[in-house]
This record gives structure tokens, sequence and C-alpha cells, in this order.
């Protein structure tokens, strides 16, 4: 089987995932107590425009019928209405959408390397102070309040220092490419803005990466003991490599394929603590549209985020096979 | 005398269980963050249960209409002798608030997991145990639950029940019950297959019995692992849903609320208010994981040495 | 005689120091290796081959420690190096090969990858293969594939662009076997190569280890607990208890005129088709605690000649008749008995 025929297949069972995934927002979406319809109405509003609302979405309609018309829904691009930003939901996370984007990107840029390496410290150095100190500052990472840490960092560097910015993303690049405004401001040559930018983007994205670092560390380590204990390490040894070798090219290679299923796994970590996150550093995703619309009871708004959060994260565990198949020549795709 | 023959057959029969446990002992005491992670949580638990001999002052109002001690002068009273963690808006003693927090705390993380555990038990042993499209079912519907970031939906849930303790952990336990069913469903599955049950089977034990005697004690151990990292996660996410305004109400002795409530104030330097709380919450979710992660890997044959 | 030497291993002592105590695994080991033959080291296991394997290659890993003893390897004491030349040795002076080829070879490299990287490596000094010239590995393969070839491994061409996972137990056993002689070391040590494998596959690797005696004139160390295997293809062996090596000499003599009670146990308990008996023989008692070995000679709880001399001291290794080293408190008499027991049976 051919690479992209295997990743047509996982598109294709990706379907029934993401209906999976609806059935769960629709049923919550169900329990909410707020009348939607009077939602839309207003307050002010006659029950005549109520009730007319009322028809005009369905909501008379017996359950199914009312799923029906949800799920088209969210195939068509229709999430619902946004009363806090007063446009469709769909409008709204397209906007935001880049922001979150932006920032996890940077964040997984920071983990993942650091993590790995880390990891690789611990395992090698097991029980001696390196791998103490790496340990305990991963269990850190992963027993952190994400917010917490955004709060001392702007303590710190924003308040005491001065350093960086608390909020915001910065200046907008004179150009929209990508909608990643550091990506944007290099290719609109905007140094202005790509400087004041990524002053931006520092605190946030450490703040988002810490914890993602630290579950990486702890699968890195766990894996590269388990594989430094293997024949082919022993092998490896025998043939008269130097540590360096033996440890990246063959414990490495072999230990990456658990931590690579874990990368996938912590991205969820990753979307959550961007709501936390943004909400921290004002910073314009779709994790601060949440919390916003948490507190303006904007539900149409709170269900579009988690569901489009959630076919992101099935959408990365995809991209998580798919890098497994290449690393593990054992696997055969589709199988 | 019987009794010298009692502890003796005892300790006889029990030999090989006594070495492991002992052994363990020693894993243990050789591990310093193991230990560190058992001495920590045991102070926690101390610091719950005298909770109101530790605090100095009232944590929130008294008789439901005075804050107590209420007293404008003392409005953001940096740490001091009197105030250990400094005071908040209104007053209030932040270190007294901390401390009636860690029962709070440990009452959302131990109902949460607690429930979740059994509801997965129960659904994973019999899932696993019959198989076929039952099994088959359930495990859709965990891949459902698996395919939403945690946070994410408890969030949704809460927001769609309404902001409150309850249900922050009525939420909780919707998202953390799939995988403890899928834990034991597979620890069931591995159990299953060995010659013991086999022989409860072949002797006619019932299903039930069976499933009851035999298996759910034989996957006991990971699970509880499992539950000791997992109660340290809840308290995470249940402070993560305060801190988004999903959880209890403003100056209610909640770390999250604490932390959230006083991070307006932060950035203009009055740093107590979140940070004490923050730190509570770190501390503790941190001793679980110590704890947890230490007793797994000592539970783990293939990383003994 | 003494340029025919390869290795000489002296007094060697490796401990593992355990939460139960100190495993004395091997426990003043000597003997010695000639140019070109191969050496059979044989015992129950856990009785301290392996670990003699590994030390002599230097490959012991915490809580394993060589505690004292010399590793004489062409004149050289591999104890005493650095580091750094130890590695130039392993696999270019000293090789060695593992029981399980399932798991010795790295599953995510292809064979051609993996044999071309210690070619690279003792050749060129290029540790990286990624980084090396495109012609260098080109030339190279062809080399690898002749070893393939060597090792009689069918389809060469196409066994060296696989990965091990697409071989049997036998080839990826070959490729091992190429893989460590593709640089043409003096010495290879072969730890159990054949007990994971099917009888008739074990036959063939058997016959590739001698093949490739003859051919490149390496020596090797074959550890084994198979008497049957060491009958086949050993020129001298070496037989090992708890930790102690217990009787050396040439195969035939081992076979013919076992004289430590250990040995003749062992050659007793071979199940023989000529002589049918009504019970298979087999040596009383298990094999010691190594934390807490035996006092004295560590034999004695399960030898019915034992005395109390057996208890107290424990017996060298000592050549009894020229090539014949035995470490009994009574083995010349033995040796006299069998010598006379033969007489008779000849007369």
């Amino acid at each position: 089987m051919k690479l992209w025929q295997y990743i047509a297949r996982r598109l294709l069972l990706l379907l029934p995932v993401i209906i999976g995934v609806t059935l769960i927002t629709f049923t919550i979406s169900f329990v909410i107590p707020a009348d939607p319809a009077r939602a839309w109405a207003g307050q002010k509003a006659p029950p005549s425009t109520v009730e007319k609302i009322r028809e005009e979405y369905h909501l008379n309609d017996p359950v199914y019928v009312q799923y029906y018309y949800y799920i088209t829904g969210v195939f068509t691009g229709n999430w619902g209405y946004s009363h806090s930003e007063k446009r469709p939901v769909a409008q709204c996370l397209a906007d935001y959408f880049p922001a979150t984007f932006e920032l996890t990107l940077w964040a997984m840029g920071i983990a993942i390397p650091t993590g790995i390496y880390l990891g690789v410290v611990s395992a090698v150095k097991r029980n001696k102070i390196p791998d103490h100190l790496s340990r305990i500052f991963a269990l850190s990472g992963v027993s952190m309040p994400i917010f917490w840490l955004g709060l001392l960092l702007i303590l710190l560097f924003y308040t005491y220092l001065g350093w960086f910015p608390a909020s915001g993303r910065g200046i907008a690049p004179a150009h929209t490419y990508t909608g990643l405004y550091i990506l944007d401001s290099i290719l609109s040559l905007d140094w202005h803005a790509f400087v004041d930018d990524l002053w931006h983007i520092i605190l946030p994205s450490i703040t988002l990466s810490y914890a993602t670092l630290a579950v990486i560390t702890r699968m890195t380590r766990s894996s590269m003991l388990e594989v430094l204990r293997l024949d082919y390490i022993k092998t490896a040894k025998a043939k008269g490599l130097s540590d360096k070798v033996v440890i990246y090219r063959h414990a490495l290679r072999n230990a990456l394929i658990p931590t690579l299923t874990v990368s996938g796994l912590a991205f969820a970590g990753l979307l959550g603590g961007a709501v936390l996150t943004e909400t921290i550093f004002a910073w314009p995703g779709m994790g601060r549209y949440a919390y916003q619309a948490i507190s303006t009871l904007d539900y149409p708004a709170i269900m579009g985020v988690t569901l489009l959060m959630a076919i992101i994260f099935v959408i990365a565990n995809l991209i998580v096979d798919i890098m497994y198949a290449y690393l593990d020549p054992r696997i055969k795709l589709g199988e | 005398m019987a009794e010298i023959e009692a502890t003796r057959s005892f300790a006889k029969t029990h030999e090989s269980q006594i070495k492991e446990f002992k052994y363990i002992l020693h894993l243990i005491r050789k591990s310093p963050l193991t230990l560190a992670g058992l001495i920590l949580l045991i102070f926690i638990f101390l610091v719950a249960v005298f909770a109101p001999w530790i605090a100095p002052y009232h944590p929130t109002y008294v008789g439901g209409q005075q804050y107590w001690p209420y007293d404008a002068s003392k409005m953001l009273d940096p740490p001091s002798w009197q105030h250990l963690f400094g005071t908040d808006d209104m007053g209030h003693d932040i270190f007294s608030m901390v401390v009636y927090g860690t029962r709070e705390a440990l009452y959302i993380g131990f109902i949460v997991v607690i429930v979740a555990m059994l509801i997965g038990v129960l659904l994973g042993a019999y899932s696993g145990y019959i198989g076929g499209w039952f099994d088959e079912v359930m495990m859709r519907i965990c891949d459902m639950f698996f395919a939403f970031p945690g946070l994410i939906l408890a969030m949704a849930i809460t927001a769609a029940l309404g902001p409150g303790l309850q249900n922050v952990m009525y939420a909780l336990m919707v998202v953390w019950w799939p995988a403890y069913t899928r834990i034991v469903r597979g620890q069931v599955l591995s159990v299953k297959e060995n010659q013991y049950i086999e022989a409860a089977r072949a002797v006619g034990i019932s299903r039930f019995k069976i499933i009851w005697k035999h298996v759910i004690p034989n996957s006991l151990p990971p699970i509880l692992v499992q539950a000791t990292m997992d109660l340290g996660n809840v308290i995470l996410t249940a402070a993560g849903l305060a801190f988004l305004g999903l959880g209890a109400a403003a100056y209610t002795a909640d770390w999250g609320v604490m932390v959230s409530q006083g991070r307006s104030w932060l950035i203009s330097g009055y740093w107590w208010w979140s940070t004490f709380p923050g730190l509570a919450i770190f501390i503790t979710v941190l001793a679980f994981n110590l704890f947890g992660d230490g007793i797994r890997d000592i539970l783990d044959p293939r990383l003994r040495r | 005689m003494d340029d025919e030497i390869l290795l000489k291993v002296e007094d060697l002592h490796t401990y593992f120091y355990t939460y139960e105590g100190v495993v004395k695994a091997v426990d003043g080991v000597s003997f010695f290796v000639k140019k070109g033959e191969i050496f059979g080291l044989v015992g129950e296991t856990g009785c301290g081959k392996s670990v003699t394997a590994l030390s002599i290659i230097g490959l012991i890993d915490d809580p394993g420690k060589i505690v004292s003893g010399k590793i004489i390897f062409q004149g050289k004491n591999l104890r005493e190096l650095p580091e750094e030349e130890m590695r130039k040795i392993r696999g270019k002076g000293i090789s060695m090969i593992f029981q399980e080829p399932m798991t010795a070879l790295n599953p995510v490299y292809t064979i051609g990858d993996q044999i071309l990287e210690i070619i690279l490596l003792h050749k060129y000094g290029i540790e990286n293969i990624k980084k090396a010239p495109k012609e260098l590995k080109n030339k190279e393969r062809k080399r690898v594939i002749e070893m393939l070839r060597l090792v009689r491994m069918p389809d060469p061409e196409r066994a060296i662009d696989s990965y091990p996972h697409e071989l049997s137990g036998g080839m990826r056993q070959r490729a091992m076997i190429a893989m460590m002689l593709a640089t043409e070391p003096s010495l290879l040590i072969a730890d159990e190569p054949t007990t994971a494998l099917d009888v008739t596959v074990q036959a063939q690797i058997l016959n590739i280890l001698l093949d490739m005696r003859d051919k490149l004139g390496i020596s090797i160390i074959l550890i084994t607990h198979d008497l049957s295997v060491v009958a086949d293809v050993c020129d001298r062996v070496a037989v090992m208890y708890a930790g102690n090596i217990v009787e050396m000499a040439d195969v035939y003599t081992i076979f013919k005129h076992p004289v430590h009670p250990y040995t003749r146990g062992l050659m007793q308990a071979i199940p023989s088709i000529a002589e049918k008996k009504e019970e298979l023989k087999y040596i009383k008692g298990s094999v010691p605690n190594l934390i807490y070995p035996p006092s004295g000679c560590r034999f004695h709880p399960r030898c019915e000649y034992a005395q109390d001399i057996c208890k107290k001291e424990r017996p060298k290794l000592v050549e009894i008749e020229p090539g014949h080293y035995v470490a009994c408190h009574f083995a010349k008499e033995f040796f006299e008995k069998e010598k006379r027991a033969e007489g008779e049976s000849n007369e």
C-alpha cells in the first residue's frame, strides 16, 4: 500500500470519529438550560418572534431531526450564531484560528526538541544528578497549573523586569498571507512588526509549552530506558560505536516511536492549555474566544470551539499515525 | 502459642509476598523523589484534616452576613506575621483560605476519581469479560470521548450545566470514566487468558463471581497507580475550570478561584493573592505525581534492575 | 608456543552489585585462546559464560563491574586501555554475536546499512553513515554483498535492503555473522549463536562459523550449553561451573577422559542411542546461589567424592597432562584411575 492510499483511507476513517464527536457536542448543547431561540431573539423580543425563530431553526422537531440539521450544519459550515460577537461562529473561528495555530506551533517547537533532549539525558544518566534534576523539572511541568505559570512569568518579566509585553499578539504585519503574524511579517519584510510579534509570543509560548515539554521528557526517558536494555544496543556497542552514536542513532530512533504517540496525545493538553494561556495573555485566539463566550453565555461559540478543537486533535493524531508508519519499518501501512 | 504458630504459618505461606513488599519498601526508600512525594502527601492530608486548627482565621464569612475579619484597612495587605500570605481585596486572610482550600481540592480529586474509577471498573470489567458487540460499542463510545482534549470537553459540559463546583465535578467524571474503562478492559483481557480463570470457569463458577473475585483484584495495581496520578490531574483540571470562571463562586476558599480573582491585581504588583493558592495547587499535584510516578516505576518489572 | 596465543584471560573477577548482595558471577577465571582455533566455553545457564564474554569485550553494564584480573589480547591488557582505544578493538579486533538474532539487529535500519556502518567505522573512521560520501558507500556496498554471500545468505542483493523483520531467524543470524566479520576481526565471540534457532538451521550456522574460521583464519570463542555443538565444531573446551572454570582441554580429551566430577557428570547426562539406559543420568542438586557461593570448591555440595578439604580450600586450575587443566583437589587420583580403567578395558 502506498503512503497516499494509506492517508486517504485514514481520512475516510476520520468521518465516523467526527460524527461521534458531533454526537457528544450535540448531546451537550441539548443539556444547556438556556433557550437558544430566546438567546437569538434577545430578551426584549415578543414571544411570536421567538416562536418564529424556533420554527426556523427546527427547534420544535424531534431530536433525530434536530441532529440531522445539526450535522448538516457542521459539514456545511453553519456552526450557529455567536451573539457575543454578533456574527456567525464559523466566521469568528476562522478569524481566531491562526492566532491559536501560531501559538501552539511555537509551543510544540519548543517542547519537542527540548523534551527529547532532556529525556535522553535523563535516561542515559539514570539515577544520577542530571536524571533527578530533569525528572523534577518534568514532574513540575505536569503538575504546574498553566495559568499560574503564566501569571508568574508576567509578574517577573512584565511587572518587575519589563522585558516582555504581557498581552496581545503585537503589531499586525503589513500584509496578511497566512494569518501567522511572525511568518507574515517576514514575508512582508516588515521588521518592525517581526520584532514586536516575536517579543509578544515568547512568554505565552513558553507558558504553553512547559506541560507538553514535561510529558515528552518523561516519555522519552522511559522509552529510552526500555530500548537501552535491548540486545541491538549491545550489538551497536560491540561494533565499537561511540556512546553518542549508540544513543542517538541506534537507541533514540527506536525510542522516538512511542514518544511520538505521546506527543500526539500531549497535543490535547496543548489545546486545553491554549484556552488558559490565551486568557492570561489576552491572546486573540480561539481559547480567549471560548473564555469570553463562557462569561457571556454564548453557547454556540463554546460548542463551536469545542467541536473545532476536537477535530484539530483528531487530525493531529492522524498526522502522528502517518509519521509513526514512516518511522517504524515494521508497520506495514494499512494493517 | 497458637498465635505464634499462626504468625509463623502466615509468614511461611506469604513469604514471597512479604519479600516483595519489603523489596518495594526498599525501593521507595532508595528513591528520594517517591519518598518526597509520600511525605508531601501525608503533610497535605494532615493540613486538610486539621484545617480549623491550623488556619488562624475563618476563611470566608461567618453567619452568612459578615466577612471576617472584614476590615477595610486590611485590604490587600502584603504578607506579614499577622497574615502569612497577605490578604485579598476584602481583607480575608489568604493563608487561612489556602489551608481550607486543601479540603476542597482533595474532596474534588477523590470524589471524581473514585466515581470515574467505579464506573470504569464496572463497565471495563464487564466489557472485557463479555466481549462481543457490547465491548465493541463500549470502546467506540470511549473513542468518542478520547477525541476531545479533556479540559475542553469539561469546559463545554460545565458551561452547559452552568458554573458551580457540583457541575465541575460532574463534568470531570464524564471526562474521566472512559480512561478507566479502557485500562480495566485491557487488564481484564490479559488476565482472562490466565490458567486460573480457565480453571475457575471449568469448575463452573458463575461469571459474576469470576469477575468480582478473580478478574478485578488482579487488575487493581495498575488502576491504583493511574488513580494516584489522576488525583493530581483532576485537581489541576478543576483548578483550570475554576480559573475560567466555571467553578465555585468568588471568595470561596478554592485555590483556582483565588488565583483567578487575584489575577487582575497581580499585574499591578499585588502578587500574593494569586501566587500562594497557585503554589498550593502546584505542590499538591506534584506530590501526587511524584508518588504515583515512583510507584509506577517500582511496580513496573521492566524498569527494575 | 606463546606466540600462538591470541587471548589470555587471567584470574578474572566480575561481580554484580545488586540489592540482594554481590553476585560473584565470574570469580577467578583463567584461560587462553590460540590463533585460528574454535574455543568452546560450556556450562549451565547462569554459570558466568556470558559475563566472561562481555568482560572480555568490555561491555559489562551497571551494576556489574570487573573487579580484578587481566585480559590480554594481542599482547595488550584490555583492562588498562582507555575507552577510546577499547572502542577501536570492539568490532575490529574482537567482535561478538548474540543469542537472539530476533532482537540483536536494530529494527529500524536495513541489514545493509547496519553492515555498512561497521565497515565505514573501522575502515575509514566514519561514524555517521549518513555523512559518508556516496562513492564510498557504493564501493563498500559491494563488500557487504560479498560478505552476505560468504555467509551463504540467500539472494544477498535483496537481503541487503531488507529490514530485520523481513528475514527469518537463520537469515538474521547470518546477517549478524556477516556484520561482525565484515571488518575481519581476529577474534569472534559467539554467545549461544544457535540456541534460538531450529535444529536444521543450527547446523547451517555452525558450518558457516567453521567455514569462516577456515577462510578468514579467525579464532572463535563459542559459548554454549549444548555439548553436541561443542563436539561438532570446537577444538578446545573449557567447562565452567558457578563462576569458575573446572576443566579445560582439547575436545577429544574432554569427551574421552573427563577428570573433574562435574565434567564427568555432564558427559554421563548426554543421552546416547548406543546404550539405552533405564533412566537418564543427571547431576544431583542445583546450581548454587552466586551471592553466597559454597565455600572451598563450589561444586562440593553436589559432588559425591567431596572430602573436608573441598569445603575449606578452593582448588586451583592445574595442568595434569600437557594441555589438560583441572580444578579439583583429587584431579591426580581421578586421572590415574581413569588411565588405569582405560588400560584395563584395552586389555
